[in-house]
């Protein structure tokens, strides 16, 4: 065992759970030091004790008042600072649980005894998901991942220091680099939801900031410092145009606009996703959506994606208003029987609020649709949605995971992993109310870990997120939060240290929680290896096209 | 040797009157003629580097000793300790010592290891419990002198205390706190209540005994004190008076520098910082009572 770095103290309670180390002379501990000890049983048995450093403190041993601190830097009275460590164990081995004894050494663990401290030993396939305060690599166990024994990632943190996202790429660049997923890198893929700002259209682009001991960090991970390869966007076309233009600022080449054509429309019934506010499910025209939903499923097909509804032909969404409207009001078969006229113009007032916000998004006016359908051929996937209202983000996160999730099923194999990225997971699936996308959130979480669909999933605050998705989440991670929401019951499995700890963390800092491990992991992830926006992409001033002033105000 | 532990606790203070000596002698003549005594102020610039030596003891239990002559016997078994802070723009403890001892004037005591740690016997000269206290504070005040003629060089030495028992320390200021004994004959004591703080008064002889020292009085700061408090006295183990008063002006200055305060130290400001805080210090390592009767009385079983 290494040298000492101080002894177990007898004046606070040693407990299997937690216990006070006092710092020798000249030797420090510090937050998130891994510590080991053995205690020798009675009978020769040797327990080796491993522990994560919770909290340290100094104080003067020989003062009675807090204003004694000038008698003894002034060199009136006696008095000595002392240092402890708080030490929260996380393994014993073998599994007889007796507290470590006051007096006994303790040693920072190093190599295979930090493996050990950490479980890092146990895990046959480990994913490197950072690096401890000392550059050394954290991992998480991949069964807890992959669905073998839990899946789901939950990051929780306040938008734009808690670098959410960024992690969550991270995450995704690891999974696919690090060779952790062995022969089953090439057919898994990730679909994220770019739900803010441009920052994830670069993920293929070298970050030209990065320097050279931000690599250093990748090679201590054993990771590749690069961009992502297998890439592709997807962005909604711009409104307006009769030619489908993604609207996309920052990035010209490489962007796929997408749509629905009506007649996926009218054929798979994405009718109600256009109604997945909260307070749609509550009211009564919940029944007229179904009713009508049924009613599109008759729609005829006459190519390029534009339909014939009982002989009119309909190429745009704003047609598909309107024969819906005359439908719903002169045909008792499409509204449903026994509506009244005030549920059925709540339903049209809805429909006719939607239709300028999706009317780019669900067409039958251009030929070869197939192009503009969102496909998972590439290995990262990213649909832009950040430009879209409200209303429409909704309807194109829902389609597109009920789609993908719905394929999983058909296919029935969980070898090949399908990991979603979609941050404002609050308003998603929101702890109040439910809507057919919570719904469709809710299955991925409950049981898209047979399936091999996996959610990394992301919010400011978790208070705000449907239980079951964060509950079945077995890897939790935190930025920095807000004091009032860390204090909330769903970061209980944040000692309060850690609590406390995650008001102060700084961008590129995570807390970590996985099961195995009673205390979370305090990590450092390195600098974006690929570029965040459009000034580390090294791109040209003439490779952007001016954005349009006038976007969103219409 | 058969021993028993007496089963109520041993709290009796030392006895009153420690510094009082038959047939000693005052001239008040020695550096001012006591016709001319007056406060003096002091303008000597405080010591850069001073020790502080104190000691503290405690009787862990009172035994009986069964004499040869099948008799009890009444002993203190009474752990002390000395140590010294050297103050030096930082205050530390340089030295503590911790001695346990057995003080009875049973011919036939020998030693008691406990689990905590060994008695040592020593005899005193009479069997009340008067004498026997006097045996502790002497051994201590012997442990006192040994950690102070250490640090022979360091330019000031205050050891707490009148010197009786530390003679051998050149150079040591003995530093008394309380004044139960009046030294300065009737028509000089007013002077006592003139002293300003950080003024002493002349030097004066006490003699007798066998044994000559200088001695004087001075005052240390007290906020809105009565006229008697923060006198303390000195005193040093010489007779030459030029050297005393280069002595008596460094300790007076130094000293009213680590005067505590009231709400601070239940004695301030006499009890000086670094005295309060070695005697902390000092009390702790001497252990916890508890601990050492209950190792007492393993041993007397034993």
């Amino acid at each position: 065992m290494p040298a000492a770095v101080g002894r177990v103290i007898g004046t606070e309670d040693a407990t299997p759970l937690e216990f006070w180390v006092g710092v020798g002379p000249d030797r420090f501990l510090q937050l998130d030091d891994v510590v080991a000890l053995s205690r020798v049983l009675p009978g020769g048995q040797i327990v080796h004790i491993y522990g994560i450093v919770s909290q340290v403190r100094a104080r003067y041993e020989g003062a009675t008042f807090d204003s004694d601190v000038f008698l003894i830097e002034n060199g009136l009275l006696p008095a000595e600072v002392f240092e402890t460590a708080q030490v929260t164990a996380t393994r014993f081995e073998p599994e007889v649980f007796v507290p470590p004894r006051p007096g006994q050494e303790v040693a920072v663990a190093a190599g295979a005894d930090r493996d050990r401290a950490l479980f890092f030993d146990r895990m046959t396939e480990r994913l490197p998901v950072g690096l401890s305060r000392n550059g050394e690599p954290l991992f998480v166990n991949l069964e807890f991942l992959d669905g073998r024994r839990g899946a789901h990632v939950n990051i929780s943190g306040i938008s734009g220091v808690a670098t959410k996202t960024t992690y969550a790429t991270f995450l995704l660049h690891s999974l696919f680099t690090s060779g952790v997923l062995g022969n089953r890198t090439v057919n898994t893929k990730a679909l994220i939801f770019n739900v803010k700002g441009e920052d994830l259209l670069f993920l293929d682009k070298p970050n030209i900031v990065l320097e050279d001991e931000d690599s250093l960090l990748y090679g201590k991970l054993g990771l590749p410092a690069e961009a992502f390869r297998s890439f592709q966007i997807f962005a909604p076309p711009r409104r307006g145009a009769g030619v489908v233009v993604p609207d996309v600022s920052s990035r010209t080449n490489g962007v796929t606009p997408f749509f629905w054509t009506i007649e996926e429309f009218c054929h798979e019934d994405l009718l109600p996703f256009l109604f997945a506010e909260s307070e749609d499910e509550r009211a009564h025209y919940t029944m007229v959506i179904y009713n009508v939903t049924t009613q599109l499923r008759q729609a005829i097909p006459i190519g390029e994606g534009a339909v014939r509804i009982e002989g009119e032909e309909v190429r745009t969404f704003r047609q598909l208003v309107d024969v819906i409207n005359d439908r719903v009001q002169n045909d008792q078969t499409w509204a449903g029987p026994a509506i009244g006229l005030g549920t059925i113009n709540a339903f049209i007032r809805r429909l006719a609020a939607a239709q300028r916000h999706v009317e780019q998004l669900i067409r039958g006016d251009q030929s070869a649709p197939d192009r503009n359908r969102i496909s998972l051929d590439h290995q990262v996937t990213v649909v832009d949605i950040h430009n879209l209202h409200d209303r429409a983000k909704r309807f194109v996160v829902g389609v597109t995971i009920r789609k993908a999730f719905e394929e999983k099923e058909r296919a029935g194999q969980s070898n090949e992993m399908l990991f979603l990225v979609l941050d404002e997971l609050n308003k998603y699936a929101p702890r109040e109310g439910s809507s057919p996308i919570k719904e469709i959130l809710l299955d991925v979480a409950e049981r898209g870990r047979s399936l091999g669909v996996i959610l990394i999933g992301a919010q400011q605050t978790a208070s705000e997120v449907e239980r079951r998705i964060i509950a079945n989440s077995a890897i939790r991670v935190v930025g920095r939060l807000d004091p009032a929401e860390a204090a909330r019951e769903e970061y209980g499995f944040l000692p309060s240290v850690h609590r406390q700890r995650a008001t102060i963390i700084k961008p590129g800092t995570m807390l970590l929680s996985q099961p195995e491990l009673p205390i979370p992991l305090v990590l450092e992830f390195p600098f974006p290896a690929w570029a965040t926006r459009a000034s580390e992409a090294g791109l040209a001033a003439e490779d952007l096209v001016l954005a349009d002033p006038f976007a969103g105000l219409d | 040797m058969r021993f028993s532990v007496q089963g109520w606790a041993a709290d009796y203070g030392p006895p009153a009157g420690l510094e009082l000596e038959e047939g000693a002698t005052i001239d008040p003549n020695v550096e001012v003629d006591e016709r001319q005594w007056s406060p003096l102020p002091v303008s000597a610039q405080p010591a850069e580097e001073a020790l502080f030596v104190d000691g503290v003891r405690r009787v862990d239990a009172n035994l009986w000793i069964e004499s040869d002559e099948g008799i009890p016997v009444l002993a203190l078994a009474a752990s002390y300790a000395a140590g010294a802070v050297l103050s030096n723009h930082k205050a530390i403890v340089v030295r503590e010592e911790v001695r346990r001892g057995i003080f009875t004037s049973a011919r036939n005591s020998e030693p008691v290891e406990t689990t905590h740690g060994g008695y040592q016997v020593h005899l005193t000269e009479g069997e009340s419990p008067e004498k026997l206290w006097l045996g502790l504070q002497s051994q201590m005040s012997v442990l006192e002198g040994v950690v102070a003629s250490t640090y022979a060089d360091v330019p000031l030495i205050v050891v707490d205390g009148p010197l009786s028992h530390k003679k051998h320390v050149p150079a040591a200021v003995g530093y008394i706190k309380t004044q139960h004994v009046h030294y300065l004959p009737e028509h000089l004591r007013p002077i006592l209540t003139r002293l300003a703080a950080g003024e002493r008064t002349p030097l004066f002889l006490i003699g007798g005994g066998g044994w000559n020292r200088l001695s004087w009085y001075a005052k240390l700061p007290l906020k809105g004190s009565s006229i008697i408090d923060g006198l303390i006295r000195a005193e040093i183990g010489s007779t030459d008076v030029a050297a005393a008063r280069q002595v008596a002006d460094l300790t007076t200055a130094t000293i009213v520098r680590f005067a505590s305060e009231g709400h601070k130290e239940s004695r301030a400001p006499q009890n000086l910082y670094p005295i309060g805080g070695l005697e902390r210090r000092l009390r702790h390592m001497l252990g916890d009572r508890e601990m050492m009767v209950r190792g007492l009385r393993l041993a007397a079983g034993n």
